[in-house]
């Protein structure tokens, strides 16, 4: 019996079974599940080898915080060695550490890149506080990492053009599209049950292999909730990519042309816009030059070690409750701290700087990305593995805000070569980051995807109706 | 024949409305990445110059001090830009720009510029490089895919193999097709950024940028050249226009997009970079190579000792302190070479599992070499690191020399003021020259070489295949 001839719900169950053993979804469905166990299993070694480095770190600081705790209590006791050098408030370094997140190894993103520890010490300023980190290879970071958000938001797509392009190529090769609308289903029905299925194969493989991730390198915390929105974003991306391969499946006429345009639009959502987007916003809101904070350091340095004297008088005036210590107390310790403290007040308007140009960049980004579903994909991955540019940037100023208020609790000490009492530094507070819940990181992503939903919508109400108007396809 | 073949794809091709939009979004990006770069390169050089400016300031105003405490306070190296960092920026911003060459301790270059970039900067580089290496070859699919499986598809090939047509000639015409269809736009677009490049660049234009810009176009061409074969043989493989284009859009998703990933990835994640706190820690340890190593220090002594032909240190004409200081700096040397060469190693190893993966794309040695023409990439940043640390070791045995010399009586009070510290020359560097950049790069180069002949050698016996095959 011929194709036309039969119901076309048996067709459409025949085509699926030929569609999952053979040709080009055999092969899609291998590589997404190839990609996803890739990309986990790297980004799981990432993961691991952070926190490991991060634990360890941590842990020697702590200790050595401790160490200088009981030689502290010891020279309180009189017991221990009066020599200004030991436990010298100075020497005070607590650990900041920025631990990957819950789905850390679904998304790198930014965190190869910054820093993600530090030292909260008098000795530290701006520009030191996160030690020497750039020891990483400059040809992997401009690279990029092959992570699971990228399959999500390039490979994805891309597979499910190759999957579908060709949704009514067989009625059309074989001349039977007229007789095909002229059946009870209608020609829109069978593409969206065609569409539907193809790319559930797909999605199903993929969230089938992101799930077992999930499961197989759980870290606890809230990273079930996390990957049940990430599903939740994958679907609305994947989402937006089905109607928009059936709009244009219905616009063009011939499946060379629909996967023609269909690359096109790949290559500018996925690539051309997000690169055009992140060029135009840093035009627009440049930061402040880093070698520009590194000259005002330098010269407060300078200054300081010429002026000690004055400079140490001035403050001792500002604080006439200080009762001048230990004489014999070197002066580079006074020398390092009056440095950092001028360094934070000359180098504030650059912060401030640096402040404005990243919120003018988010301002400006949080309204291009709707220029790509992209961008918003990228975004709210990101956002759901901690992985994005603002956590960075996060960690980093409460590093800062805590090197200060290290600097205001122990500088009148350091300055007035006193040591602090036991008491006093059992009042300071470690550092601890405070992340962003994911309650928080929903209020950014949510009208986004809202967003994509209702585009999605639009597209395939007009693929639709494309479809149903019969006089197209005739 | 072989001018009518070419002349009729280039025909075809031209009408292609899709290719015409592609095409327009390309040159867009490519204007506006140029022109965005060209701003960006303007506004480095200005930071680096102010920052040239007042560390030079800061280091002859600094005031009377004891040379050993100014070297502690010490200089910055600054690496300046490549006058072809326009068209191909490469690992530029990922790489330290400025270097504290401070006495005891050898530094990585620190202030990476892709700190500074917003969220999505990691996604795509819009640079020349990017477009020439990754969307012209989307340009050169899109044009090329019905190149064979077209004529097949229509029967044309029939006709014409029935017409004793020549499967040399047939081949010869489409592949200068697709070359007349794509070389010449991008010789007009390469020379008229190359051109901007120079003219606008604000690092010094050394004796060879000619010969680099030169060497980058070749190598691009070369490039571009192995994508009409692909793009030939590709085609050839298919009966349909349809199969033809999905199957050149995998090729070429796979060879620009996810190979490359997937091969620097790979290499990250089977050597894994060090973490910076355990490579400090080496370091720090390196700078302490003279004070842990008590038989060490014993010699030193017994060598001044035995310089200056007298019995203690008190009897020597010279500030034992400052010698000390000095002895110190070089035992660490070794150390910190080894520190250093071991992190260079992992870099190697890292790059050596990308480059393996080249049989899955040639843009994997076409980017290496981009970076390295113009002066953008790992081994030029190395250069310049080894050439600050040069110059520290230099500046760091001058102070300790005048220290050492000059201190008399006074000893560790003894101070130097300003017209020592202008004794000083600034750090200036020469990178490494275009010689020496293509040995680094002659795999690569091979590999590229390679790639095109094989690609051209496949297309070839491909498009025979499919005329042997429609005439039998």
């Amino acid at each position: 019996m011929p194709d036309a001839m039969r119901p076309t719900g048996a067709i459409l169950g025949q085509e699926a079974i030929v569609f999952l053993l053979r040709g080009p979804a055999a092969i899609a469905i291998a590589l997404v599940l190839l990609a996803v166990a890739y990309a986990g299993w790297s980004g799981d070694r990432w993961r691991d080898g952070r926190v490991a480095d991060l634990e360890e770190f941590a842990d020697a600081r702590l200790a050595a915080v401790q160490t200088w705790r009981a030689e502290l209590v010891a020279v309180e006791e009189g017991s221990g060695d009066p020599s200004p050098f030991v436990a010298n408030p100075m020497n005070i370094a607590f650990p900041a550490t920025l631990p990957p997140g819950a789905l850390g190894d679904f998304a790198v993103g930014h965190t190869d890149l910054h820093p993600s520890s530090g030292e909260i010490s008098p000795w530290n300023n701006l520009s030191t506080i996160f030690g020497r980190y750039q020891f990483e290879n400059p040809e992997m970071l401009a690279m990029g990492s092959f992570d699971v958000a990228l399959v999500v938001i390039v490979v994805m797509p891309l597979l499910m053009v190759a999957v579908s392009f060709d949704l009514l190529s067989r009625e059309r090769a074989r001349g039977t599209l007229a007789l095909t609308l002229s059946a009870p289903m209608a020609l829109a029905w069978m593409l969206w049950t065609r569409l539907l299925f193809r790319n559930g194969v797909l999605w199903l493989s993929a969230i089938a292999a992101m799930s077992a991730l999930v499961l197989l390198n759980d870290t606890g915390g809230d990273r079930l909730a996390r990957f049940g929105w990430w599903l939740a974003a994958c679907l609305v991306y994947g989402g937006f990519w089905l109607a928009l391969i059936a709009f244009v499946v219905a616009r063009f006429r011939h499946a060379t042309q629909s996967a023609a345009v269909l690359a096109g639009l790949w290559f500018v959502v996925v690539f051309a816009m997000p690169g055009l987007v992140s060029a135009v916003t840093e035009t627009i809101y440049p930061t402040p030059s880093r070698l520009a904070l590194l000259s005002e350091v330098r010269e407060v340095e300078a200054e300081t070690t010429r002026d000690l004297a004055s400079l140490t008088d001035r403050f001792l005036t500002d604080h006439p409750e200080l009762t001048v210590g230990d004489e014999g107390m070197p002066a580079f310790f006074r020398a390092a701290f009056l440095a950092n403290d001028a360094a934070r007040r000359v180098t504030a308007p650059i912060i401030d700087g640096f402040e404005q140009a990243r919120y003018g960049r988010a301002r400006a980004l949080g309204l291009a990305q709707y220029l790509s579903p992209a961008i918003v994909a990228q975004r709210v991955l990101h956002l759901l593995a901690d992985a994005d540019l603002e956590r960075q940037h996060r960690f980093q100023d409460q590093a800062r805000q805590a090197l200060f208020e290290l600097a205001d609790a122990v500088g009148p000490a350091i300055v007035s070569r006193n040591r602090i009492t036991v008491a006093e530094f059992d009042g300071l507070s470690t550092f601890a980051f405070v992340d962003r819940t994911l309650a928080e990181a929903r209020r950014v992503f949510l009208f986004p995807l809202a967003f994509l939903v209702v585009v999605t919508l639009l597209l395939a109400v007009a693929a639709s109706r494309r479809l149903n108007d019969e006089e197209a396809w005739t | 024949m072989i001018r009518e073949i070419a002349s009729k794809d280039l025909l075809t091709s031209r009408r292609e409305s899709l290719l015409i939009v592609l095409s327009a979004v390309c040159v867009a990006l490519l204007v506006a990445g140029t022109f965005i770069g060209m701003q960006r390169d303007a506004e480095f050089a200005r930071e680096r110059t102010a920052a040239e400016l007042v560390d030079r300031s800061v280091w002859l105003n600094q005031g009377e001090r004891n040379p050993h405490s100014a070297a502690h306070f010490s200089r910055y190296a600054f690496r300046s830009s490549s006058p072809l960092a326009l068209l191909d920026p490469g690992v530029g911003d990922y790489a330290g720009i400025a270097l504290w060459m401070e006495a005891h301790f050898q530094n990585p270059a620190e202030f990476r510029r892709a700190e500074d970039s917003g969220e999505l900067a990691r996604s795509v580089p819009l640079s020349p490089a990017t477009l020439f290496l990754v969307a012209l070859p989307l340009l050169v699919f899109v044009a090329m895919y019905a190149s064979i499986a077209g004529e097949r598809e229509d029967g044309t090939l029939r006709q014409l193999t029935a017409s004793g047509m020549r499967g040399r000639a047939f081949f010869l015409g489409k592949l200068l097709g697709g070359l007349r269809l794509v070389l010449p736009v991008f010789l007009v677009l390469y020379v008229a950024i190359a051109a901007m490049a120079l003219a606008t660049a604000s690092a010094p234009i050394e004796p060879d940028t000619i010969a680099r810009a030169a060497s980058l176009l070749a190598l691009y061409a070369l490039y571009l050249v192995a994508c009409v074969a692909i793009a030939l043989g590709v085609s050839a493989l298919f009966r349909t226009r349809q199969a033809a284009l999905l199957a050149l859009i995998c090729v070429w998703a796979l060879m620009t997009v996810l190979a490359p990933r997937l091969a620097t990835d790979l290499g990250r994640s089977l050597y894994p970079s060090p973490d910076a706190r355990v490579v400090t820690a080496q370091l720090e340890a390196a700078a302490r190579a003279y004070s842990t190593d008590p038989d060490g220090q014993e010699a030193v002594r017994q060598s001044a000792l035995d310089e200056y032909g007298v019995s203690t240190v008190e009897d020597l004409p010279i500030a034992y302190n400052a010698y000390v200081l000095q002895k110190a700096e070089e035992a660490s040397f070794p150390e910190f070479e080894r520190v250093f060469g071991s992190i260079a190693e992992r870099h190697a190893e890292q790059n050596n599992v990308a480059r393996a993966l080249t049989l899955l794309s040639p843009l994997v040695p076409a980017t290496n070499l981009s970076r390295g023409f113009a002066g953008t990439d790992l081994a030029h940043q190395n250069h310049f690191a080894n050439a600050a640390e040069a110059h520290r070791r230099a500046m760091i045995r001058m102070l300790n020399e005048d220290y050492m010399y000059n201190s008399g009586a006074a000893g560790s009070a003894y101070t130097a003021g300003r017209e020592v510290w202008e004794q000083f020359e600034d750090f200036s560097y020469r990178p490494l020259t275009l010689g020496q950049a293509w040995r680094l790069y002659l795999t690569d180069a091979i590999l590229l070489l390679v790639w095109a002949v094989a690609a051209v050698s496949a297309a070839y016996v491909l498009v025979r295949r499919a005329i042997h095959g429609e005439g039998a």
